[in-house]
């Protein structure tokens, strides 16, 4: 008899989903995503993934905010640990003021249910990311996600991530899409 | 031969606490009541919020968000569905510094949990002191599972004689996991 695993039918794992901590950022006040120049330049900011059941990645996004530069920048997806870059954008010039952009993930690649963790580079301080950022009286709201931030000196993402306690109170909007459409 | 099925659903997240999934965000998102500063409802009142674990999980600590002022002292733990405080997973009493910001203080070690439906508790031993926090309704949280015991700042280790909660007093309170946070 053949084993049947059941499969997402979401074709979205990204921050704000259900596959992130959506219940968190509306409890911890969060408003409307907006576009927010980087925190600093390479800077390494890196969020918590919960992906509910077996998932077929087929594209790394992100959405971008206002664009200045453009800066050259890298998304990409860790295991649990930090320890191995599952997938990755690559270096790429940020492209599409205000609007998503979506690296294609070749052969796509097949994730079981866990934690993961995603991670985002900027070369720039002054191109915007749209992100969550925390209400007034939650200054902090990153503590409360779980973010880890580290100085990168460049725009490349390292292979394995070195967890530190994060400064900004920045949630980029960034994931995985299981389908191949443009975005 | 039964077939394995492996499990589905949110594996429980690095930061568990009263506004995720697994305690009361569900019910924080629904009332749409915002967060903000304010009091907490009486001196040495403790407060008991249901989470649920999927896997077993080892805390460091906890972590909550101080509101505009601060006063006296703060405690919180971990208590299974009897109301029996779990060994060591106490922060013990710790005063309350530090405003409009987090505040975190770790266990004495890393806790291990396994699966299955506990209390997160939190007191403060100060009704003056401020935290950030959503007001659901007394009533509202007492269907969603809230306990509260009076008197009870230390939180010893029976908290069997716990009532259901009569004010809508939601903090940011958040268990963790990662010791570098």
């Amino acid at each position: 008899m053949p084993l049947t695993l059941p499969i997402l039918s979401s074709e979205n794992v990204s921050v704000g989903t259900q596959h992130s901590f959506p219940y968190d950022l509306q409890g911890l006040g969060v408003g409307q995503p907006a576009t927010a120049t980087w925190p600093a330049a390479n800077l390494g900011i890196f969020i918590p993934l919960y992906i509910r059941a077996p998932f077929v990645a087929q594209q790394i996004e992100w959405v971008n905010g206002t664009i200045v530069g453009p800066p050259s920048m890298e998304v990409a997806l860790y295991n649990e640990a930090g320890t191995s870059k599952l997938a990755t954008s690559g270096v790429v010039t940020q492209a599409g003021s205000g609007v998503p952009q979506a690296v294609t993930i070749t052969g796509g690649i097949i994730l079981g249910r866990g934690r993961y963790w995603m991670g985002m580079v900027l070369g720039n301080n002054t191109s915007g990311i749209m992100r969550f950022t925390g209400a007034a009286a939650v200054a902090d709201l990153q503590k409360f996600i779980g973010n880890s931030e580290t100085a990168l000196g460049g725009t490349a993402l390292p292979s394995t991530i070195t967890f530190a306690s994060a400064a900004q109170a920045y949630i980029p909007l960034m994931g995985l899409s299981g389908l191949s459409l443009a975005v | 031969m039964p077939l394995y099925q492996p499990p589905t659903g949110k594996p429980s997240p690095f930061l568990l606490g009263t506004f995720s999934e697994e305690c009361l965000g569900a019910a924080a998102a629904a009332s749409k009541s915002g967060v903000a500063s304010n009091v907490f409802p009486s001196t040495n009142l403790a407060l008991f919020f249901p989470i649920t674990l999927t896997e077993t999980r080892t805390f460091t600590g906890v972590i909550w968000e101080n509101g505009a002022s601060v006063a006296g002292n703060v405690n919180a733990a971990i208590y299974d569905t009897t109301g029996a405080a779990l060994t060591g997973a106490t922060i013990g009493s710790v005063a309350q510094a530090g405003t409009t910001i987090s505040q975190k203080k770790a266990f004495a070690a890393p806790v291990v949990v396994p699966p299955g439906k506990y209390f997160l508790a939190f007191s403060s031993s100060d009704g003056t002191a401020t935290f950030a926090r959503s007001s659901l309704g007394g009533a509202f949280l007492r269907v969603a599972g809230v306990r509260q015991l009076a008197n009870f700042f230390a939180l010893t280790a029976s908290a069997a004689a716990w009532v259901g909660a009569t004010n809508g007093f939601l903090p940011a309170v958040y268990l963790y996991e990662p010791s570098w946070l």
